[in-house]
């Protein structure tokens, strides 16, 4: 029994390692199928559902498959999903921002833009960060996410969701030793 | 057992952060591109390691059963997968984004809307943003000048390029939309 419950660990951690190579093919799946069937999808929301479905997968897997041979009290049950939860979070945040990284990060752009010119001058990026290009890209996004509606042209706050989370972000800045201001 | 591993693991995470905090009180590391890693990373890996080396050695009796072995490796799981959660984070802990500052700053109307005229952000500033990030990825070792323009190094070339491949495997352009 002991060594039959060591297998069943052992295949839900294995499961969970393999969450964020598991994200990646279902993006790649939901892409492709979005791209053939010539249908508009915005990155984020292909991203979204990757993790969703491939969460939905690994959570299937351990309640049916392994759950119960994993626990034998509600104690045990309980902290199952709070491993499973805690590790699934970590791997399709990570996912999510790596995906992030890559639209959206200045950093990875500007490196992007050189990688495809062989090399940048400082006016060429510049041109490409001007202000309003940078609004306009930003609030298309965050209309997208559902955080900003627009009407008749103006911008109104939509959902709380981004908000709450920079307030997390400033404490946590608060902690390290960092002034709540902009970071240079 | 699972009760032991999710405490492992939330105890391991928690000791990372505390001397994540610390080290960031003492000095606050410009190539945090690379402490992290090794304070989140290589640190508790390596724990792990130096660990099976004494106790193969002999100089520790420590008896390195398959429970002990699952539990250990279950929890370095759960405790890698919060730390590349926390190491995605960081950049947007430490560096304003534009599109919280743009959400602030609608915060801040109540109900009014602006227009994209009205939206008067000093943060978005060429020094804020261009001249930040160039100065980050100079730091970092990702660039580097070359008379009046800049160009990729081998560390930054090889980063660049495994996103640019990653975002064609997508079908995606291989360049975002900033």
């Amino acid at each position: 029994m002991a060594e039959e419950r060591l297998a069943e660990i052992l295949k839900l951690t294995i499961a969970l390692a393999l969450a964020a190579p598991l994200f990646f093919i279902i993006h790649m799946i939901i892409s492709w199928v979005f791209r053939f069937a010539k249908t508009d999808l915005t990155p984020f929301v292909g991203t979204f559902f990757s993790l969703i479905i491939g969460s939905i997968i690994i959570i299937i897997y351990v309640i049916f498959l392994l759950g119960p041979k994993l626990w034998e009290t509600p104690l045990e049950a309980s902290a199952c999903l709070a491993f499973v939860f805690l590790t699934l979070t970590g791997f399709a945040y990570m996912y999510f921002a790596t995906f992030a990284i890559s639209e959206v990060s200045l950093h990875m752009h500007i490196m992007l833009m050189i990688l495809i010119s062989k090399k940048l001058s400082i006016d060429a990026i510049k041109i490409q960060y001007s202000k309003p290009h940078m609004l306009k890209e930003r609030l298309k996004r965050l209309i997208d996410l559902g955080q900003v509606r627009e009407k008749d042209n103006l911008y109104y706050l939509n959902g709380r969701i981004l908000l709450y989370g920079s307030k997390i972000f400033d404490i946590w800045k608060i902690l390290l030793g960092f002034s709540r201001k902009l970071n240079t | 057992m699972i009760i032991e591993i999710l405490i492992y693991g939330m105890i391991q995470f928690l000791v990372s952060q505390i001397v994540h905090i610390i080290i960031w009180r003492i000095f606050s590391p410009k190539a945090y591109p690379i402490w992290l890693p090794v304070i989140f990373i290589f640190t508790p890996v390596g724990f792990f390691i130096i660990l099976h080396i004494l106790v193969f050695s002999g100089l520790i009796g420590i008896d390195l059963n398959k429970a002990l072995y699952l539990t250990i490796g279950s929890s370095l799981v759960m405790h890698l997968a919060l730390s590349a959660m926390y190491i995605h984070m960081y950049p947007g802990i430490i560096f304003f984004s534009p599109s919280l500052e743009l959400i602030k700053l609608l915060a801040e109307q109540n109900d009014r809307g602006l227009s994209i005229e009205e939206m008067d952000l000093p943060v978005l500033s060429e020094a804020n943003t261009i001249g930040m990030r160039i100065d980050h990825l100079s730091n970092s070792g990702m660039i580097e000048k070359s008379v009046n323009t800049y160009i990729l190094t081998p560390r930054g070339t090889f980063i660049a390029r495994s996103f640019y491949i990653y975002r064609r495997m997508l079908g995606l352009p291989g360049i975002g939309r900033g």
